[in-house]
């Protein structure tokens, strides 16, 4: 209290003045008195000072804010000399100068590339450019050749690792808990629409961008030798996705994915010989319930990303092991020309690389906001909804069953076409056509291939959108 | 320099990227459960008359507030903008804030609110809560049709505080309604089962050409005022009702839900369908 006296005589209020001042207000516990206090005393200018709780918490606010501004009034003067002759602005402006350098330096070990032989050594040097080649084709830099859909699928890869990571941090995967810890998080986590609904888009987006990326290798020749082992990679990586969006489909625990999951399984449910051993360990019981839950669960958030992950690094590091994205061959071997028809992928590759994932990342983030991943209500397995659909991917192996003969239209049929596809490359050995989009020379395999395709399109259409209650026939657009 | 095609998609690209983000910030930012509590407090500032009350009031942070009912497994977040709910001080403040008289009898930490009120109870936005969004699955029973949910506990025969729904249940008798539909063990089969049919999805009904609002009160209310309302061939017989009686029935029909709760939370007759 002494203390405070002395602080506050320094500063030339006085001390009896503050006691009238306060005494109305003596005693009450928690009055607001939103005051400003003027002193324009000992040199300091303005002192703002709100009043708060008891008197006693007062006093000390305005001993302290009285002896900082006292204490820096004894300092200035010291600093003084130091800002007028300007070494105090010098000293800071050029550690803040060297700090960016400093940082840049710890991270990439070199400057920004400006020659053309600072950018080629630039993919050898950077931990998270070495992806690339140093020299790219310029035919492989084009748009319109690759359409970007290799690099769309590992950033929705990306996206799926990211927002799944946050999705596990709320979902619980028992069937009693898992629908509404769905919703709960749904309701009351910050940001917890946007995640779900961009791991659902993604999710589907991921779909999309595999297949189109098999359409676009195989269109172009791009599976041919020396890439005949990428492509079966890229065929297991292609059915891992769809294994990880199908697992992940049950996951909300809501009446469409119970529904789905237990359509799908009956399509396993199909294969002969063991269909129904192979749906019993799919589910880890006879119909989709907790077992199946927590094995769809582990399956989705460990075993087939981690599988899937190394098997895209492989596919990754297979491309530039195999010379680089497909193309035709180089008009005229040789050192120089080579130098000719190929740029450094740093910037030219890069750059595109990044402005598509923005641009696809943008894309995403407005469909999540403006489009909702679908919620019904709780899986109920003794509300069976007329009709039950699979995951739209495989309602053409249901429209396939629907129409007799499972077994042959729900695996043996999409079995041989996954095991053409394995083979394609091994089969189909002509060199010619490489790099070019349909290429007259391979005219009988894109029909044979766009046949396949086109008849599974045709049936997943059918299965999704034209089949209504009990399998009919219907117009999506609702009438007939 | 003149940017080229790929500058001016990343550029572009950019701008979308950044008003994407923007978007999802400022939705997270501004719930509109904030607007809600912030205009409470000056509401319950000026109610407010000593100086413990507003210190009380002011000292309180937005939040989102929820009541959990363990023995129910639910949650029911009403009174994050539903604020003066549980407390009779606020019993002439406006709607969303309005004291709930009903609290008083049915305590909130047994009931809820969605227990009766139907609705998303988890859910903070108004929507959502509301069971009006779309990926909501229970709607909210408004005016009137509140009745119905006394209902749902209440099995005595003549629950005078629930006019709409002991009429209901006369008419139902008097109707012989029975003749054709069963309810728990009684009547016969030739029409649909009502025992959970305020249960039933709203795309398990039979609309028709209907293009009107979707709704479980509405499809329920045309049918007994006109059966061939939404289906031409429908069964059901036209018994020229009145609005009243139509209402009433419809108040019955509503607590009729496959929902089952704890065995002292009802009242009256108890049958083992009832009870969970």
């Amino acid at each position: 209290m002494e203390r405070i006296k002395n602080l506050l005589k320094r500063s030339r209020l006085l001390y009896e003045d503050l006691q009238t001042f306060l005494s109305p207000h003596r005693g009450t516990k928690g009055f607001y008195l939103h005051s400003l206090l003027s002193l324009f005393r000992q040199g300091f200018k303005r002192l703002k000072i709100v009043l708060s709780e008891g008197g006693k918490k007062i006093f000390i606010k305005i001993a302290a804010s009285g002896a900082f501004l006292l204490s820096m009034r004894d300092r200035f003067p010291k600093m003084l000399p130091a800002l007028k002759s300007g070494e105090l602005r010098r000293r800071w402006a050029s550690e803040v100068r060297l700090l960016i350098p400093n940082i840049w330096k710890s991270i990439f070990r070199h400057p920004f590339p400006v020659t053309e032989k600072d950018q080629v050594r630039i993919s050898l040097n950077n931990f998270f450019l070495h992806l690339h080649p140093p020299r790219v084709k310029r035919h492989g830099l084009k748009f319109t050749y690759t359409f970007g859909l290799g690099g769309l699928s590992l950033l929705l890869f990306i996206i799926e690792t990211v927002t799944g990571g946050f999705l596990m941090l709320y979902y619980i995967p028992s069937t009693e808990k898992a629908y509404s810890s769905y919703k709960d998080m749904l309701f009351t986590a910050s940001f917890a629409r946007l995640m779900q609904n961009l791991h659902h888009w993604a999710g589907h987006g991921m779909i999309v961008a595999v297949f189109l990326h098999m359409y676009r290798v195989f269109y172009t020749g791009a599976y041919k030798r020396p890439r005949e082992f990428n492509w079966v990679v890229g065929v297991f990586l292609f059915v891992f996705t769809l294994a990880l969006s199908y697992t992940g489909y049950l996951l909300p625990w809501d009446q469409l994915a119970f529904w789905a999951i237990t359509v799908g399984s009956e399509i396993a449910e199909a294969a002969p010989f063991i269909g129904e051993q192979v749906k019993f360990s799919l589910l880890g019981g006879d119909m989709v319930g907790q077992g199946a839950l927590i094995r769809f669960y582990v399956l989705h958030v460990f075993i087939l990303p981690l599988i899937a992950g190394v098997l895209v690094a492989i596919h990754f590091w297979r491309i530039r092991k195999d010379g680089g994205i497909s193309g035709p061959p180089l008009a005229s071997p040789g050192e120089d020309k080579k130098k000719e028809e190929t740029v450094p992928s740093f910037p030219n590759l890069v750059n595109r690389e990044l402005t598509f994932a923005v641009a696809s990342s943008a894309a995403f983030l407005l469909l999540s906001y403006f489009l909702n991943a679908p919620l019904e209500e709780l899986a109920n397995p003794n509300k069976v909804p007329n009709p039950a659909k699979a995951p739209w991917y495989f309602t053409g192996l249901q429209e396939m069953v629907s129409w007799g003969a499972p077994s042959i239209g729900g695996i043996i049929l999409p079995g041989l076409i996954v095991l053409s596809l394995l083979f394609l490359p091994y089969l189909d050995r002509d060199p010619r056509g490489v790099g070019i989009w349909f290429a007259r020379e391979r005219r009988p395999v894109i029909l044979m291939f766009t046949v396949v395709f086109g008849y599974l399109i045709v049936v997943t259409i059918i299965g999704s959108l034209f089949r209504g209650e009990n399998w009919s026939l219907v117009l999506p657009w609702g009438g007939g | 320099m003149i940017p080229n095609m790929w500058e001016k998609v990343f550029a572009i690209s950019s701008v979308a990227f950044l008003v994407a983000m923007a978007l999802w910030i400022w939705e997270e930012m501004m719930p509109e459960w904030r607007f809600y509590q912030k205009k409470f407090k000056s509401m319950a500032m000026e109610l407010a008359a000593t100086l413990e009350e507003k210190d009380e009031i002011r000292s309180e942070g937005l939040k989102v507030r929820q009541i959990v009912m363990e023995r129910l497994n639910r949650v029911d977040r009403c009174t994050t903008c539903h604020l003066g709910a549980e407390d009779a001080k606020y019993a002439n403040l406006p709607l969303p804030f309005k004291y709930c008289p009903l609290t008083e009898t049915h305590l909130p930490k047994k009931f809820g609110c969605s227990l009766c009120h139907g609705g998303e109870g988890s859910g903070i936005e108004t929507k959502t809560a509301h069971g009006e969004g779309s990926r909501t699955h229970s709607p909210r029973l408004k005016g009137e049709y509140l009745q119905a949910s006394c209902g749902k506990c209440h099995l005595e025969e003549y629950l005078y505080a629930a006019p709409l729904l002991l009429v209901g249940k006369r008419l139902y008798e008097h109707y012989g309604c029975g003749d054709c539909h069963k309810l728990y063990r009684r009547g016969r089969r030739a029409g649909p089962d009502l025992e959970k049919i305020a249960s039933k999805r709203i795309d398990e009904f039979e609309w028709g050409k209907d293009r009107g609002e979707k709704s479980f009160v509405r499809w329920i209310f045309l049918h007994f005022k006109n059966p061939k309302e939404f289906q031409e061939d429908s069964k059901m017989t036209d018994y020229r009702m009145s609005e009243e009686n139509a209402k009433a029935l419809t108040v019955y029909m509503l607590s009729l839900t496959d929902e089952r709760y704890p065995s002292d939370y009802y009242r009256g007759r108890k049958d083992e369908e009832h009870v969970q």
